[in-house]
Formats: C-alpha cells, sequence, structure tokens
C-alpha cells in the first residue's frame, strides 16, 4: 500500500507477525505523524520491537503493509535514524572510525561524517573518546556512541528501540535533552520504551500494547482528560481523627477509602464529580492538603488490562522460567 | 533540517566500497597481519636475494697441511688428487647432475673450499699419531685421516679395514662432511685398486652419459621433459591460490560472525542493504587475498630467480593465476559469508565448515594423480566440477608439458564464471535472511528454505 500521505512519516495498515505459534503483532493499524514524538509503551513482549524491527524493514510481516516516508525503510534508510534494542559496536575499532564508518553508509561524506560525530560526541558530553577504543569505554557510555551513531545524519525520522534501558538518570538526562533538540528541529521520534514515566516525561503521543495488540493509542493530553483522575488523596490536620475516615468514606461518589501513611486515598466511583468530592473533603475536616491525583499510564495500563505491568512482567518471567 | 547526504548514482556502489575498505584496513593494518602475513615472506624475499650477497660464498678458507696416517702409504695419493679435484676444479663430490636438486647441491659443494691452500703430507709410521694430535690440537695441522689396514704381509698391500678422522673443534661441518667423502672415495679407489682393476676405467664406466628426456606431444611438437616443472611448479601455484583463498575467506567468516555476535549487525542493515554488505565484505577480503598472493607469490617468484629457473614461470601462467584466483576466491568466500551470516557464534560454524572443508581438502589430494596425468580423464572431469575447477585447471595449466587444449581451458572459464555467480547468488540469499537470525543455526533444509523464501 503506498498512500504517501505527507503528514504520516509512518502508517501501518492491518499488520500482523508470527514467530510459529506466537502472535507477536496481530492486525496493527498505525500512523504517526510527521513531527511527533511517540512512544511504543508496554510490559516486555507486548511487541514493541517487533513492530519496530517490521517498521525497518528488519523483519517482514506475514500480511498487512507498512509505509515509511513515503515508501519503505529500505528506500528511505539515509532519511530513518535507528538504535536497535541489541547494542552493538566494533570492540576493536576507535569511536571515530566507527562513527565515521556508519556516517558514510548513511550517505555522509568524509568531511561530513568526521564533523558529525565530533559534535555529536561533544553535545553528548563523550569529549576526548574519538580515539579510544569501544571496548574501553563505559556501558553508557558505548549506548551514548550508539545514540550519535544513530542521529549524526540528522535524520528526518529516528526510531529507538529502549534507547534509555540501562542508562544511568545522568545519561538518561543527557538523552533526554538531546532528544527534544532533535525533535525541536522537526524530525519524527519515535521509541520504545516499558519505562512509563520516561514516556510521560517526553512524549506527546502514546501506543500501548500488550500480549500483540494495540491497547491504547492517543495523544498524552487526550489520554489525560479521557481518564479522569479517579483518586483523591486528603491529609488530615489530624491523623489520629478517629472520624476521619466514616466522614471522608460519606462524600458522594467515593467508592472506597484506604490509609496510606498519614493520609487517606479515596476511590472515586466512574460518574462520581471529581471537583465536588475535593470540595467536600475540604468541608469534612480540616486538611493539610487534599490533591486530585493526575492518571499516570501505569494507571491507564491497569484500567486497560486489569493488571499492572510489572505483575504482568514478574508472571512472564515466572513462565519462561518454568519453561 | 539539513540535508548532509551525497546525492547520485554511484551512492550504492560507494557504500559497498565503503564496508570493503573498512573490512580490509581492519585486516590489514594490523600488527599481527603485517607481521604474520607481510613481513614473513618479505623478509624470505630479502632472505634469497640480498643475504647470499652479504655473506661469505662458503665457510673460511683452510691453510696447513692435512696428515694422512696410512703405513701402506697408498691412500694419501688418492686423497690428494680428490681434494685438488675439490679445491682447484671446484667438482664438488658429486658427479654432474642433469637434476635442478643435484645441481643445487654442486653449487653449495663449490663453495666449501674456495680460496684454500691445503697439502697432504704422507706418514706411515702409527706411532707418531699422539704427536699428531697434539699438532692438530696446537693448529697447525687441518686434520688427520688414520688408515687401519688388515694385519699381517706388505701394508701397502693389505686391505683398508677402516679410517678415521681426526679434526680440530672448530672445523665446519661443510668442510668436516666434504672430507668424509673425498676419505671415502679415497679408500674405495685404493681397495679397488688392490683387486687389480683399472681405477680410472672404471670410474669412466661409472659416470653417467649426459642424457634427457623428450615429451612428444600428440600434434608433432617435442619439449624437454622438466619434472620439477611438471611437479613442483603446479603445486607451489596451487598451494599459492589455496592458502591466499582459504585464509581471506576465513577472515570474511570471522568478521561476519563477529557482527553477528557483537549485534552491530542490525546497525549495519539500518544503513545499507544485506547485499551491499555481502559484497563490501567479498570485495574487502578479496584485495586481502591478493597481497597474500603478491606476498607469497614474490617470495616464490624471488626464489626462483635467485635459482636462475624464472623461465619455469611464463607470464601467461601469471595471467591464468589471476583469472583462477578471482574465480576461486567468490566461489569460496560466498560459501564462507553464507556459513558466517547463518551462524551466532564461532563454534556453532564448526558444523556447517565440515562440508566445506572436506571440499576444500580435496585439490590437495588430487595434486598428484593429476600431476602424473594432466590430460587424464580425471583431470578433465575435475576441472568441471565446482568449486574445483580453479584449482584444478591451476595444477593442470601449469604443469603439462603437453598444453592443455584451449577448448578446455575456456569452456572451464566459462562454466566457472556462471557457477561463481551461482554460488554468490544463493549465498546472498541465505546472508539476507542468515544475517539477522539469532540461536541456533540452521539444519541444511532450513538453509534450502531461506535459499526459496529470501
Amino acid at each position: 500500500m503506498t498512500t504517501n500521505d505527507p503528514r504520516c512519516s509512518i502508517r501501518i495498515r492491518g499488520v500482523t507477525k508470527r514467530f510459529g505459534s506466537h502472535v507477536a503483532m496481530g492486525g496493527l493499524d498505525l500512523d504517526i505523524e510527521r513531527g511527533s514524538l511517540c512512544g511504543l509503551l508496554g510490559p516486555n513482549g507486548a511487541g514493541k520491537s517487533t513492530t519496530i524491527r517490521m517498521i525497518m524493514s528488519i523483519i517482514h510481516p506475514d500480511e498487512g503493509s507498512l509505509e515509511v516516508l513515503g515508501s519503505t525503510a529500505l528506500a528511505a534508510k539515509d532519511r530513518i535514524g535507528y538504535l536497535p534494542e541489541e547494542r552493538g559496536l566494533y570492540r576493536k575499532m576507535k569511536v571515530g572510525e566507527f562513527l565515521r564508518y556508519v556516517g558514510r553508509l548513511k550517505g555522509l561524506s568524509s568531511r561530513e561524517a568526521r564533523r558529525s560525530a565530533a559534535e555529536w560526541l561533544e553535545r553528548l558530553e563523550l569529549p576526548g573518546v574519538l580515539a579510544k577504543k569501544c571496548e574501553e569505554l563505559s556501558k553508557g557510555m558505548q549506548q551514548k556512541v550508539q545514540f550519535a551513531a544513530a542521529v549524526m545524519h540528522e535524520p528526518e525520522l529516528l526510531i529507538l528501540d529502549e534507547p534509555f534501558s540501562g542508562l544511568d538518570p545522568v545519561n538518561a538526562r543527557t538523552l533526554v535533552a538531546a532528544l527534544r533538540e532533535i525533535h525541536a528541529r522537526g524530525a519524527t521520534i519515535l521509541f520504545s520504551t516499558h519505562q512509563m514515566h520516561q514516556a510521560e516525561a517526553l512524549c506527546d503521543r502514546i501506543v500501548l500494547f500488550n500480549r500483540g495488540r494495540k491497547i491504547l493509542d492517543e495523544s498524552l493530553a487526550s489520554i489525560r482528560s479521557r481518564f479522569d483522575p479517579r483518586t483523591l488523596v486528603a491529609d488530615p490536620v489530624e491523623p489520629d481523627d478517629a472520624g476521619a475516615a466514616t466522614r471522608l468514606a460519606a462524600i458522594a461518589g467515593v467508592e472506597s477509602i484506604e490509609r496510606v501513611g498519614d493520609a487517606y486515598e479515596l476511590r472515586l466511583a466512574a460518574d462520581a464529580d471529581a471537583p465536588a468530592a475535593l470540595a467536600a473533603a475540604a468541608a469534612a475536616m480540616p486538611l493539610r492538603g487534599a490533591t486530585l491525583r493526575r492518571v499516570s499510564l501505569d494507571d491507564v495500563f491497569v484500567e486497560l488490562v486489569g493488571e499492572h505491568p510489572e505483575a504482568i512482567e514478574r508472571r512472564r518471567l515466572a513462565e519462561a522460567s518454568a519453561a | 533540517m539539513s540535508d548532509l547526504r551525497e546525492p547520485g548514482p554511484a551512492s550504492w556502489i560507494r557504500r559497498v566500497a565503503s564496508v570493503a575498505w573498512r573490512e580490509f584496513a581492519q585486516t590489514v593494518f594490523t600488527k599481527a597481519f603485517l607481521l604474520s602475513v607481510v613481513a614473513m615472506p618479505l623478509l624470505g624475499v630479502l632472505a634469497f636475494t640480498l643475504i647470499p650477497m652479504l655473506l661469505p660464498e662458503g665457510p673460511p678458507p683452510l691453510r696447513g697441511e692435512i696428515v694422512v696416517l696410512d703405513p701402506g702409504g697408498t691412500v694419501a695419493e688418492s686423497f690428494s688428487k680428490r681434494l685438488d679435484r675439490v679445491v682447484k676444479a671446484g667438482e664438488g663430490g658429486s658427479d654432474e647432475s642433469s637434476s635442478l636438486v643435484g645441481r643445487l647441491v654442486e653449487e653449495q659443494e663449490r663453495a666449501v673450499f674456495s680460496g684454500s691452500a691445503i697439502s697432504v703430507r704422507l706418514e706411515t709410521d702409527p706411532a707418531t699419531v699422539d704427536e699428531l694430535k697434539r699438532s692438530l690440537r696446537d693448529g697447525d695441522t687441518v686434520a688427520i685421516l688414520e688408515i687401519a689396514r688388515a694385519d699381517g704381509g706388505d701394508p701397502a698391500r693389505s686391505r683398508i679395514e677402516s679410517w678415521t678422522m681426526n679434526i680440530p673443534s672448530g672445523l665446519p661441518a661443510r668442510q668436516v662432511m666434504l672430507l668424509e667423502r673425498i676419505a671415502e672415495g679415497s679408500a674405495v679407489e685404493v681397495s679397488v685398486a688392490l683387486e687389480g682393476e683399472d681405477v680410472e676405467r672404471l670410474r669412466s664406466l661409472l659416470k653417467p652419459p649426459p642424457g634427457r628426456t623428450m615429451r612428444l606431444a600428440d600434434d608433432g611438437g617435442e619439449a624437454p621433459e622438466r619434472v620439477e616443472a611438471k611437479m613442483l611448479i603446479p603445486m607451489g601455484f596451487m598451494l599459492l591460490l589455496w592458502v591466499s583463498v582459504v585464509t581471506s575467506a576465513n577472515y570474511l567468516l570471522m568478521s561476519t560472525i563477529e557482527e553477528k555476535s557483537n549485534r552491530v549487525m542490525e546497525v549495519l542493515l539500518s544503513a545499507i542493504s544485506p547485499l551491499q554488505l555481502m559484497a563490501g565484505k567479498i570485495l574487502g577480503y578479496g584485495l586481502v587475498g591478493a597481497i597474500l598472493c603478491a606476498a607469497y607469490g614474490g617470495l616464490a617468484i624471488a626464489g626462483l630467480a635467485a635459482a636462475a629457473l624464472l623461465d619455469l614461470v611464463p607470464a601467461g601462467h601469471l595471467a591464468l593465476f589471476g583469472v583462477y584466483f578471482v574465480m576461486a576466491y567468490f566461489m569460496i568466500a560466498s560459501l564462507l559469508a553464507a556459513v558466517g551470516s547463518a551462524v551466532s557464534e564461532l563454534r556453532d560454524a564448526q558444523s556447517l565448515m565440515g562440508p566445506v572443508m572436506i571440499v576444500m581438502v580435496v585439490p590437495l589430494i588430487l595434486w598428484l594423480p593429476i600431476s602424473e596425468d594432466p590430460n587424464g580423464l580425471l583431470a578433465t572431469v575435475a576441472s568441471f566440477v565446482p568449486p574445483l575447477t580453479p584449482f584444478v585447471m591451476i595444477l593442470r595449466t601449469t604443469g603439462s608439458a603437453e598444453p592443455v587444449a584451449i577448448w578446455q581451458i575456456v569452456a572451464t572459464i566459462a562454466w566457472g564464471a556462471a557457477t561463481t555467480v551461482g554460488m554468490v547468488w544463493i549465498a546472498a540469499r541465505i546472508f539476507r535472511v542468515g544475517v539477522l537470525m539469532q540461536g541456533k543455526p540452521p539444519t541444511p533444509l532450513e538453509l534450502l528454505r531461506w535459499v526459496r523464501r529470501a
């Protein structure tokens, strides 16, 4: 299918990929608009990497069609930057040589590749590593070198598979800053992660996968408006007030109440008027504070799947070790 | 967003060239390669050409006398004559040889007593032996040759039972060996004379007359048979082809497996296609193979030049070698590229390498029968069996006194080129699927499926 929609960097229709009897991704429809910063989320084994590898034409779908930058990833390689999940470097090669080599393969001239490699290493806070062998770098530094290799040709579309895994907070911040800069320049960025908070902090668009199915595909703002806050946190001035729990539970729309430390978490019903409940809590007793907790992607995932991603991961690991 | 990319239709080729250059440079510009592959043959060439010029031709010349302690008194004369022949006429101990090896030996022997001035003195009293040994230790005598005769009667008519050569501690081994041969010859000569035979007549009879072997071709031509050309030169060509092809193709195998095990393959394939990667690798390591050929072939040619035997390697043979190198390299490299792409670790490659190595050993086994009969049925049939074609043809074309039929050369090159293209095509299909596969190596059936599916 070639629609050549200029608004879309990636267009996926009805894509299914099976490995033996296991359906890694089933019936996926997905449009990634140009200039968006989109996160593919989901627990391990949800189908994120499979989707990315299909987008990159590294593996091919059993059914359906993909369009990347108006054609295929193979035809548009020079306009795409890609950081695979499996990190790889030539261990004995010097960092500068490696980056120049990848730059040349991406279509840069020798001079441009040299200049861009030096610039990106500087930007990623890796000065003085050009002449070092890749094997001499720490794991985090190697990951940043690989990131530099993915972006040094200034791609229109940047696809990153778990870019933050294994990075310490300082390096993760450096990478986030670089991604924001690339995005501000107009590039489309698609990255996968199973760390929901990273996606919340960075993305304007979220696609959530579970067990080879897309279960959510919306902008972050839309998600926040659709999944209204359902939890009211009330922190009484007198935590030992014996009647506090009873008074809070009596507020209209409260389904359940739970004590967390000195505070109370009130779970609201789907049709509850959250602002009214907030006001009622403040009227019921003196409070240090009362907030409607912002919905997190973890909450959204739990609401959609009925299970926390960490619980899914634990079960997956248990099944794997049993097998 | 700025566009840093170079436009142009040559982009595909330029990327292949980038891969080829990386593979070539990462292999060749290493201390290990330079030392083991290039420096050693270069040192060999230097050894062949420069060292003989710098070194003296033989051991230091001897000056002094050799005492022959012979109660019969007849050995000294024969010993003296033989020694004179070696020292003055430079004939060495061997007869004139028509073989290459024989000529090289004679050449070496001529230099052993070069510039020496040795006299032979006869001593008949055995009682003087201790005094003679003192003199030898003092450096006044070069050697003492003691002759033991059978007891009784006139010592001059007694049979020679044994001889003992006493030499100073510093006498070079090559001079000792030649003196031993002269002593043996003298003892034999005296023994023959004791039996009443004419020594000169016998020597004349035993000297082989000049001879040569002519090989008559079916087309009426004839040429002198040169055994070394028939056996050694083809073997040299074939080994050079084998070593350079197998070594460079093995580098390709290792590099492909390394890229898979290091997980750098996916980074590469996000920039270039599997076909570009394979083409670059094959070309890069082809250059490595060419360097190996130049290094080892140069060494061999220098050796032949030093021995004044360059006529054994005509330019036409070198041109054919170039053709067969390209053919052999592409065949074997494509096989190993396919193997390398299909496995994730070196140990997994062993099972797939087994059949390839068996095929590679066949040319070595066929060397003797094909050298014996370069135009026989076995040679002709094997010439059309890929990937043996280039190896068998280099044996045949460089070794046969009777030229291989032109149609066979043309047909095998055409057939070889076609099968090379076929092998590269199959390898490319396996490579395309294999480079992205991880886990256990595929079975031969799965490989076939990859070829069909890719």
